[in-house]
């Protein structure tokens, strides 16, 4: 009969109470054991990276092609107004870039005078593509397409063209995790280029929309550092790699102690745009 | 046993809707992202299936796309997969407390799920971190991502209605019916069988 049957399929099922008891208690051995050790886990994400990554990947791709053929559909218009323009623009330039080689060798000059000719142009780099991003609207973390294959380990610094994005946090086989810069609860240790004095890089909830990180900590007794002066990371950092350019002073603060200051930093970085990353493949300890 | 194709669909289906709004979530809508300002998807989807699926559906989807978040977000796993799981479960309630089908009702849901996650993300990253600044976090995540969900629920909930109904062929209203089958019903049934025999 109908009734009995059925009554037989609803009890093998669990009800719903046991089962938010049962996820309830896995998701606490997960979070303990994920925290507690690390290996088992990564079979999994192992697993999980490799099935989404390929599908991330194409659809960054075929997202970039179609934002690239409407834009040129866009352009062609526009293309022929600005061609007259940019016209102007070479003459201008051309006057601009003398002036700029004059610039140029005046920092090589003072590179030479900072003992900086060792910046990171010569680290080892690979790049890599952004195919995902973080959960929701905290960007403090991103995945890009490089991984264990491609000699990514934890704890590589990040770069953007001439910029600290962050520092890679996981690993996967073709994916890892990078945490960016601006992210709240972040910090790096940096130096104030002009005058090698320290201070501590930090992210900040309400500033990351502003595109702003933070900076405190600064011991700058004669008050000789300036808006516009530019913040690398530092020595002593342990685990970012000396003289990567961090951003340029925006404002500056006395703390109400008198002794510190602290303010704002404009990173070099357009965080809202990235989407090519450089991993250095050499790491802060090999280098000691 | 029989396999039951209705079962055999609504796992596919269940299965591919993680898979598909996890990738848009987080490759696509981060292109598209308004103001900074990302939906979330997922939780549209765990609060969807919650109304239209009960809460045992909804809390297994809730697991794993709280899972997939732990694993490319996050340090520690689990800690997503069990506020879902929670939005998911809260979400199932609607399922057998409404009788009739109405689009308020997952909206409801949603907004309530969404402010469940963000209350839970405050306390997680924030709070411990000893950011106290509560306003701050409700003007410049909560608020615009609360919006932006809802805006997102009402295209993709009545898409995945289309689905249930189309695809899995389940017509929900149907399926609240079955449910509370009464003895009455089951008379009927019988004596209809009887008549054709």
């Amino acid at each position: 009969m109908s009734p009995i049957v059925r009554k037989k399929e609803e009890k093998k099922k669990i009800p719903p109470k046991y089962l938010l008891l049962i996820f309830t208690l896995l998701c606490a051995l997960l979070m303990f054991l994920s925290y507690t050790q690390d290996l088992p886990f990564e079979i999994a994400s192992d697993a999980a990276g490799t099935v989404i990554t390929p599908f991330q990947q194409g659809i960054t791709r075929i997202g970039g092609a179609i934002v690239a053929f409407i834009e040129e559909q866009h352009s062609i218009e526009e293309l022929k107004a600005e061609n007259a323009r940019l016209q102007e623009e070479i003459d201008e330039l051309s006057r601009e870039n003398a002036q700029l080689m004059q610039d140029h060798y005046e920092l090589t000059n003072l590179r030479e005078l900072y003992e900086l000719d060792s910046s990171y142009a010569d680290y080892e780099k690979t790049g890599a593509k952004i195919i995902a991003a973080g959960e929701g609207n905290r960007f403090n973390s991103f995945i890009i397409d490089k991984g264990k294959d491609d000699g990514i380990e934890k704890d590589m610094n990040v770069i953007a063209g001439s910029g600290l994005v962050g520092i890679v946090a996981e690993v996967g086989k073709n994916w890892s995790r990078v945490n960016a810069i601006i992210s709240d609860g972040f910090h790096v240790s940096a130096a104030v280029l002009h005058t090698q004095d320290h201070l501590i890089v930090s992210g900040d909830m309400e500033l990351m929309r502003q595109g702003m990180i933070r900076f405190s900590q600064l011991s700058d007794k004669d008050r000789k550092v300036r808006i516009g002066d530019k913040v690398v990371t530092s020595d002593i950092s342990d685990r970012y790699l000396p003289g990567i350019l961090i951003g340029y002073i925006a404002g500056i603060d006395t703390d109400p102690n008198q002794l510190m200051r602290s303010g704002k930093i404009t990173p070099v970085v357009d965080f809202e745009h990235l989407t090519d990353v450089l991993v250095i493949t050499q790491k802060k300890e090999v280098l000691e | 046993m029989e396999i039951d194709l209705v079962e055999v669909k609504k796992h596919l289906t269940g299965i591919v809707a993680v898979f598909l709004f996890y990738l848009l979530q987080s490759s696509v809508f981060r292109g598209l992202a308004l103001h900074g300002t990302v939906p979330n998807l997922l939780l549209i989807l765990v609060c969807s299936y919650g109304y239209l699926r009960g809460e045992r559906s909804a809390m297994w989807t809730g697991f794993f796309c709280g899972l997939l978040l732990d694993i490319f977000t996050m340090d520690v796993l689990g800690m997503y997969a069990l506020i879902f799981v929670y939005v998911g479960f809260l979400a199932g309630q609607t399922h057998s407390r409404f009788e009739t089908l109405e689009f308020r009702i997952p909206l409801a849901a949603v907004l309530i799920g969404e402010s469940l996650v963000c209350l839970a993300e405050y306390l997680f990253f924030y709070l411990l971190y000893g950011e106290l600044d509560f306003p701050a976090y409700l003007k410049s995540h909560m608020l615009p991502e609360l919006v932006a969900t809802l805006l997102l629920a009402i295209p993709v909930y009545p898409f995945l209605l289309w689905l249930e109904e189309r695809f899995v062929k389940v017509d929900p209203d149907e399926r609240k019916k079955q449910e509370a089958w009464n003895v009455a019903d089951l008379a009927e049934a019988d004596r209809n069988s009887g008549n054709d025999l």
